[in-house]
């Protein structure tokens, strides 16, 4: 091999043979085009002036020789690519130069044919090698060389280089081209940018139409300066003229031109194929569904709507058999057992009815809650959660709120703690504080126990929709609440939220199963726990009380819990809860320390004011017949499970009476009493209350730590006040036939306290110095 | 269409965005994309993002910075448009949202 061989010397050491150019990205398998057309004949030297290397070599073909040029990889002509780039450029445009055997990577054609783009701009003959077919078959990509031939106006030929398959191809269509030049097609640019090119070729003057092309390209794109104070004038005033007819710059329309090319020519010459291409094609189908600027958020929220619908149903069929078993075994087995040994009948009612009841509660709600978990991590594993964040991201932020809320929000599904504590991953200190601030309203796995035990006795047949419509409205009002701070008192921008959407897939059933069982290992062994003990704990505070003679041991009517309760009915007594209901007024005391002692509080009571018909069951329980019945409870509900499966969104249970929900279901004692305290109504306003009120001390620590003593306080305040009046509308305007004029009333006062508040809000905001500014205490 | 003006578009509209969010949002590859990103890179009118944990990374989640969706070795790029009014000069987070993480 020789070296130091400049440009018009290699071409002049092969005088008479036609020349051919092989241009290409880098890594785009040129050299190894290069060496199998050439072989061991190469020459090795430098291009004139410079000291980038340049290879050349002879080709033959059907008895004739070809000189061939290997030109260095470039991404583009135009501009940007340093010495190896004006290299390949000068070659293409000035050289001698017969044929360009363009070579594009066939598994990422997009991206190489924006070279071939303006390759196409030089006007030479030229063939097009479509390299590493083998890869892009792998991708599932089936190239189409006839259509692709047919839009370039030259001839493509499908190889792989690396193995010379495709040899003879090429080597026949070179001898071809050789012989009778194809006649590429060129971009049409758009009109306004074809004349303004037109205007600069001609002032550019020197040089042939191609080359003066190619400059009026460089100089539009602002890849070159104008080379004289005229030109650079015209430069001005052609450009001036496009933005002027288009409302963007010329060099970006030059540029949006020849990606829109390569997309639409690399779309139609590869179609998705296989399995490979079925698995993008369905991607791509659900995405455009999924991520929709209007669809998106009805999509999400109709798939958290049929998770929960299902669970519930779904849970419905297990649900007695783990209540009535867990009820037999539990309260009437060890009570029994208890009495058998000689224990004493308040030992056994305390062991039997309080704790062995609390955990038959717990038990109760495993399926339907084990499911909600089951789907959930569905969704999670298959990529989808990840679109509903960003289809839910566009909805907030068109709100005005922080994008990247979601992520805490979703984590405050399981528990409001973590969710708090999680906003600290926002960084503007104004979208963190709406974002603590939101997170009490999120349904955590707390609250969904009892909107389950509601469900299972109001709304046993369309009770997915009860619970589902309780988890959209702590979403409403998590987003309303971020919003009418963010325009009152916490006045500011929202900061875009970024992050990577994962490929659909098939869920692993390993991940699935262990992440569902995590978060009901937390609802059975932590929430579970809480229930049972202080169900224990209620179970015994309701026996005393203060008498005339102090505190004495009492029936449950005349005790402490009992006569601090009915003192605080009146105030619930407009969202529906009647004097006698004083235990439910009891259960919301106690959960503003924790949502999971409402039913744990709930049962220690109801289990004590049924003492007695459980110590007959303790005496002489007939658990094998229990426990069969207990079976026989899964056939049953699978039958109606199965009935409703045509209607999984429960439209045809919305005619249905509220005595054929309420007779439903209400199985253990707990369940019976709330069936009798409450109307469907009632029960649906204190479930909104649950909702809405403090959420646990747990959350208001965290809370505080967040954003400060006053942010709480306000959180806290702000959540009883929009839980009670909340629940008032709710039964009054379910009750307004009953008493318009006291309904009115009602109503008129809340909506007016409620604008009050806005406004005291706004005065508050309008005194603070920049967004967010003084409002944040540092967290600890 | 007009890939690159959709691509301008969307990342101005969001502020920032990873070339994931863009490539499904736009239906072009994600090669195409980072073309587009760095064409915009050169005419300067868009930056690539310093990634940064959250300030309660690690305590907030438990589980240290990868289990607040912070991707420590998986190359994720944020593009932040530079005439955007929602998008800041400091670092941002990066979120790989899950409901199941506790």
């Amino acid at each position: 091999m020789s070296a130091c061989h400049g440009a018009e010397d290699a071409v002049a050491a092969t005088t008479g043979q036609p020349v051919i150019a092989v241009a290409g990205n880098p890594n785009c398998g040129k050299t190894t085009l290069f060496n199998l057309l050439t072989g061991a004949r190469q020459h090795v030297g430098n291009w004139p002036g410079v000291t980038v290397e340049q290879r050349r070599g002879v080709a033959s073909m059907h008895g004739m020789k070809a000189s061939v040029v290997d030109l260095p990889g470039v991404y583009s002509l135009l501009g940007g690519g340093g010495t190896d780039q004006a290299v390949a450029r000068d070659f293409l445009l000035d050289g001698n130069v017969d044929l360009v055997l363009n070579i594009v990577d066939a598994s990422n054609l997009e991206r190489h044919l924006a070279l071939t783009a303006e390759l196409l701009e030089t006007g030479r003959p030229l063939v097009l090698v479509l390299n590493m077919v083998d890869e892009a078959k792998a991708q599932g990509l089936e190239p189409r060389t006839e259509e692709l031939s047919k839009a370039l106006g030259v001839p493509v030929i499908p190889m792989v280089a690396r193995t010379g398959h495709g040899k003879q191809d090429l080597l026949n269509a070179v001898s071809r081209a050789l012989q009778t030049p194809p006649q590429p097609a060129r971009i049409r640019y758009p009109a306004v940018v074809e004349d303004a090119l037109h205007t600069l070729s001609e002032a550019l003057g020197e040089g042939h139409a191609a080359r003066r092309r190619f400059g009026a390209l460089r100089l539009l794109e602002g890849a070159a300066d104008a080379d004289s104070p005229a030109v650079g004038e015209l430069l001005g005033a052609v450009r001036a003229r496009v933005t002027a007819a288009t409302d963007e710059e010329a060099g970006d329309l030059l540029a949006d031109a020849r990606f829109g090319w390569a997309h639409a020519l690399a779309t139609s010459a590869m179609r998705r194929g296989g399995r490979v291409g079925r698995r993008q094609r369905v991607t791509d189908a659900l995405d455009r569904i999924a991520l929709h600027d209007w669809l998106g958020v009805p999509v999400f929220l109709l798939v958290l709507y049929l998770v929960f619908v299902v669970s519930f149903s779904g849970g419905n069929i297990f649900l007695d058999f783990f209540d009535q078993a867990s009820a037999a075994l539990l309260i009437n087995g060890v009570g029994h057992a208890l009495y058998s040994v000689g224990l004493p009948a308040w030992l056994v009612s305390v062991i039997a009815g309080g704790l062995g009841g609390g955990l038959n509660l717990v038990i109760a709600f495993i399926p339907p809650i084990g499911l909600t978990f089951l789907f959930l991590a569905l969704l999670d594993d298959s990529g989808y959660m990840a679109r509903a964040a960003y289809a839910m991201d566009r909805l907030m932020r068109r709100l005005g709120l922080p994008g990247n809320a979601l992520v805490p929000m979703v984590i405050g599904f399981g528990c409001n703690v973590p969710a708090v504590m999680g906003s600290r991953i926002i960084e503007d200190p104004r979208g963190r504080m709406l974002t603590v601030l939101m997170q009490p309203f999120m349904s955590c796995s707390a609250r969904l126990t009892i909107y389950m035990a509601f469900a299972v006795v109001f709304f046993r047949s369309d009770g997915g929709q009860v619970v589902f419509l309780l988890y959209v409205l702590g979403i409403v009002v998590a987003l309303l609440t971020a919003w009418l701070l963010g325009k009152t008192a916490v006045r500011g921008e929202a900061l875009p939220f970024v992050m990577e959407l994962p490929p659909y897939r098939l869920p692993s059933v390993q991940s699935v199963l262990v992440q569902s069982w995590q978060r009901l290992k937390v609802f059975l062994f932590r929430v579970g726990r809480v229930i049972a003990v202080i169900g224990l704990v209620l179970f015994i505070l309701p026996g005393i009380g203060w008498t005339s003679k102090g505190l004495q041991t009492t029936d449950i009517n005349h005790s402490l819990l009992a006569q601090g309760s009915r003192a605080l009915v009146p105030l619930f007594e407009p969202m529906g809860i009647k004097e006698d209901n004083w235990p439910a007024v009891s259960g919301l005391i106690a959960g503003a320390a924790a949502k999971e002692i409402v039913i744990g509080t709930l049962n220690g009571i109801y289990q004590r004011q049924n003492s007695a018909d459980l110590m007959n069951a303790y005496r002489d329980p007939d658990i094998g017949a229990q426990l069969w019945r207990a079976v026989k409870t899964i056939p049953a509900n699978a039958m109606t499970f199965v009935s409703t499966l045509n209607d999984p969104l429960g439209l045809s249970d919305l005619g249905s009476t509220q005595a054929a929900e309420q007779a439903s279901g209400a199985d253990s004692a707990t369940l019976k009493a709330i069936a009798a305290g409450f109307t469907p109504l009632s029960a649906f306003a204190y479930l909104v209350f649950v909702l809405l009120y403090v959420p646990c001390a747990s959350t208001m620590g965290a809370l505080r730590r967040e954003v400060g003593w006053g942010w709480m306080v306000f959180s806290m305040l702000y959540g009883i006040g929009l839980g009670w009046g909340a629940g008032t509308v709710i039964y009054q305007v379910g009750t307004f036939a009953h008493h318009p004029e006291t309904s009115w009333l009602w109503i008129a006062g809340i909506v007016a306290a409620f604008v009050l508040l806005v406004v005291g809000l706004r005065v508050y905001g309008s005194r603070q110095q920049g967004p967010g500014g003084g409002l944040l205490e540092a967290p600890s | 269409m007009k890939p690159l003006f959709a691509v301008r578009d969307r990342l101005r509209e969001q502020g920032m965005a990873t070339v994931s969010q863009l490539a499904v949002v736009t239906d072009l590859p994600f090669a195409t994309i980072e073309d587009m990103l760095a064409y915009w890179q050169r005419r300067g009118r868009v930056e690539l993002v310093p990634l940064g944990a959250g300030d309660g990374c690690g305590s907030a989640c438990g589980g240290g910075c990868a289990s607040c969706g912070v991707p420590s070795e998986s190359g994720v790029r944020v593009y932040r448009w530079r005439e955007s009014d929602k998008a800041t000069a400091q670092p941002v987070t990066f979120h790989r949202p899950t409901l199941l993480r506790k």
